[in-house]
């Protein structure tokens, strides 16, 4: 056994992982759960040290992502094909990784809820689950109808019982199986290891688009997803057919959001809501036909959330792309000096301000408009709920904008999640309260109104960034 | 893991043996090695490889002898890159096979991966990593590192040790890059695309270091590369790769001797290559002919005959 491998391994698992700032993620997830478990470790009556326990749980939770994390990271084909020693090495780390993980998290168990082998074997089957999930982010979907009850659960209990139950040498075949496979989950170069990476990039380059508001590459999108985006993008091309048809002098703003691909956002933003309108009605229709006990409002109702915090996410979303270009990329910023026809310096800044403030107000009263027209269709109380969500929407544009001027370039992001934290409480409390409409958004109105009249500081000067 | 084999006891010299530092020709490619001594470092036969219905390579066939520097040249999709990969087993072929050190390229052992350097043409490096911290960690997979070499190189080419590969230029991780893979004095050295984001000194002391590798070490060494001059520096062989095949590989010098350009009306140009027979022509342009081993007295009136260049072997033969 090479040591001096396993060691480099474990080194670089620490080191390198598939998202930046893995390691806040992890912390921010124990520092979120821990209240809650406490909290029911102490409800349970079981003292100071079954809390400790249920924490100590969620510290392992996070190592164990963290390390398998890291361990995927150094997974890439050519390293397994070309690395000597690196996949063996590998393979017999996350065995004994999750064997150690696994009796730790066995003890805890024990120490809280007294489960003896029960602990080790469910501990087992969760950390197999995250390996699983890992490797194939796809399997989520699987892992998430059985928390979501989908799946029954009675007979996982059951195979835990049952091994915890079983003879030594049982337990102990059980224990080399789980050892297999979690030794064949490393890749080693083959077809399904290039296709599983290509997948594992696909999504990091996901996420890092959405991050720097672009689109994803094209060229990281499989077949059948740029099929599907066809489905969805072609209002934008119809907005980008009709620009183009204009004089070349025409409209130089909306020209260099074309050049900045960001022009036309609005068409799709507002496909899309007519598809999920479109989906809505017919699930309710449908349902009214094949079970004419339920509801349709009440249906309208339980769909307010996804409705209301998804279309204003998308709605903050597209400031979040226009932004974000303005400081992401060398190619926008050269656009910015470079294509004829538009203004410059301050008026540059000024206009931009001004058309995606425009631009933002308009889609956000289409958006309104269009979610408060679905929502009359369910109870009081939904119209409350989707009538606030908008209402707290509203200034974001403001704070966005503000932020920009202060030269802080990733505030679109934050907008943008933040829209379901930001909306969800009060939109909670309107509803509960049946808070009239128009109230709501009159009140978002007045705030929106009091940030403007408040801010007014000569925007930064564009091209500024990189 | 065994990887404590006799060759990496005994680093071999250029004066242990004799370097062959030319490619073999069609005709001696075909013949069989008779014994481990001369057995080629690398063996592709019938490699076959499609993406979709669109065929990169068709049946190809090569082979390159221990010691060789070979510079693979092809246009933009000519399937370089899948070819260096296939060689590797970094991608599977639809049919064809490819030995490395006599084992198959898919089922490489440890002691033959410990062998092979490699640079991607695109930066696999981690990010997250410092060039210590990235070069610590191979390091621990290799049983031979040349710490001298990697600090030597580390600073000649300016590469910062300290922060994170991420925050590089193109360039200096390419450097990086190149460092990783001559760290361990691989024995075959596989670049795609090597010096493309290369400043032209740091290009300049990387064909030199190559050069170093293959004279001290008689690593056999294949690249591709789209700038023509460096591969007249170091590339004592060239190998065209056109429509899925090697369509003609050769020592650079004598082809460069052996190869003409001749313009002039077509009649006379078929005259020549008649009269220069057997001469091999190896494309045909309206009024300008490459020949190969023509005769260049028995030119006719009206053609003009002159040296061919590397420029010109590329046009025609890829």
């Amino acid at each position: 056994m090479n040591t001096t491998a396993h060691r480099a391994i474990v080194r670089l698992s620490w080191q390198a992982h598939t998202q930046p700032g893995a390691w806040r993620y992890a912390l921010g997830f124990v520092v979120l759960l821990m209240a809650p478990a406490t909290g029911v470790a102490l409800a349970m009556g079981q003292g100071t040290g079954a809390a400790l326990a249920a924490n100590g749980l969620l510290v392992l939770a996070a190592l164990a992502w963290l390390a398998c994390d890291g361990l995927w990271t150094q997974n890439t084909p050519t390293l397994a094909r070309l690395l000597p020693g690196q996949v063996r090495a590998m393979q017999e780390l996350l065995v004994l990784l999750v064997f150690v993980l696994a009796a730790l998290a066995a003890l805890l168990l024990h120490a809280w809820l007294g489960l003896g082998w029960r602990g080790f074997w469910a501990a087992m089957l969760v950390l197999l689950m995250v390996v699983a999930v890992q490797r194939e982010p796809w399997l989520w979907i699987l892992a998430w109808l059985g928390f979501s009850g989908v799946w029954a659960l009675g007979p996982v209990r059951g195979l835990i019982d049952g091994l915890a139950a079983a003879p030594v040498p049982l337990q102990l075949a059980a224990a080399l199986g789980c050892a297999l496979l979690l030794a064949a989950s490393i890749g080693r170069g083959g077809r399904w290891h290039h296709a599983s990476q290509a997948r594992r990039l696909r999504g990091q380059a996901g996420w890092q688009a959405m991050k720097e508001g672009r689109p994803m590459p094209v060229a990281m999108m499989p077949e059948w997803q740029l099929r599907l985006k066809g489905l969805f993008v072609w209002p934008q091309q119809w907005w980008r057919r009709g620009l183009l048809s204009q004089p070349p002098a025409s409209h130089p703003l909306a020209r260099l959001e074309l050049g900045m691909g960001i022009g036309g956002l609005w068409a799709i933003q507002l496909w899309v809501l007519a598809l999920i309108a479109l989906a809505l009605g017919t699930a309710v229709a449908v349902l009214s036909v094949v079970r004419p006990s339920i509801d349709g409002s009440l249906v309208i109702h339980h769909a307010r959330f996804g409705l209301s915090i998804g279309a204003f996410s998308m709605l903050a979303g597209s400031l979040h792309t226009q932004l974000s270009m303005l400081w992401s990329r060398r190619r926008d910023q050269a656009l910015l000096v470079l294509m004829p026809g538009l203004p410059q310096g301050a008026e540059l800044s000024a206009g931009l301000e001004q058309r995606w403030r425009r631009q933002y107000l308009l889609q956000w009263a289409l958006l309104t408009l269009a979610v408060l027209g679905l929502a009359a269709f369910g109870e009081p109380r939904t119209l409350s709920f989707v009538a606030a969500s908008a209402a707290c929407v509203l200034p974001l544009v403001w704070w966005v904008q503000h932020a920009q001027r202060r030269l802080r370039d990733r505030v679109g992001l934050q907008a943008w999640m933040l829209v379901a934290p930001l909306s969800s409480l009060p939109a909670a409390l309107a509803a509960s309260y049946e808070v009239p409409a128009g109230l709501s958004l009159a009140a978002g109105a007045a705030v929106y109104a009091l940030c403007a009249w408040r801010h007014k500081p000569p925007p930064v000067l564009l091209p500024f960034g990189r | 893991m065994n990887l404590s084999l006799p060759w990496w006891r005994t680093p071999r010299r250029a004066a242990d043996r004799t370097l062959s530092l030319h490619a073999q020709t069609a005709a001696a490619a075909e013949e069989p090695a008779d014994d481990m001594a001369a057995a080629p470092t690398v063996r592709v036969h019938g490699l076959s490889l499609a993406y979709g219905r669109t065929p990169v390579l068709q049946n190809l066939d090569w082979r390159l002898q221990p010691g060789q520097v070979v510079g693979l040249l092809g246009r933009n999709g000519a399937g370089k890159t899948s070819l260096l990969e296939c060689l590797l087993g970094l991608r599977d072929a639809q049919a064809g096979e490819v030995q490395l050190f006599g084992q198959s390229s898919m089922t490489l052992d440890d002691s033959a991966r410990a062998r092979i350097g490699y640079v991607p043409q695109q930066s696999d490096l981690f990010e997250d990593l410092t060039a210590s911290q990235l070069l610590a960690y191979f390091r621990s997979f290799y049983p031979r590192w040349n710490t001298g070499k990697v600090d030597s190189l580390l600073s000649r080419w300016e590469v910062p040790t300290g922060t994170p590969i991420g925050r590089l230029s193109g360039g200096q991780q390419q450097r990086l890059s190149i460092i990783r893979a001559l760290a361990h004095d691989p024995d075959l050295l596989v670049l795609d695309e090597p010096v493309a984001s290369l400043d032209p000194l740091v290009r300049r002391d990387f064909l030199r270091e190559l050069v170093g590798q293959v004279l001290d070490r008689g690593t056999t060494v294949v690249f591709s590369t789209h700038i023509l001059s460096d591969l007249e520096r170091v590339a004592f062989n060239v190998a065209f790769l056109q429509t899925g095949r090697i369509a003609l590989q050769a020592p650079l010098d004598a082809l460069l001797e052996e190869v003409v350009l001749a313009t002039g009306s077509e009649s006379a140009l078929a005259a020549f290559a008649a009269a220069s027979a057997p001469a091999q022509v190896l494309s045909r342009q309206a009024g300008r002919w490459l020949l190969r081993g023509a005769d260049r007295s028995a030119a006719p009136a009206g053609v003009l005959v002159q040296p061919a260049g590397l420029e010109d072997l590329f046009e025609a033969l890829t």
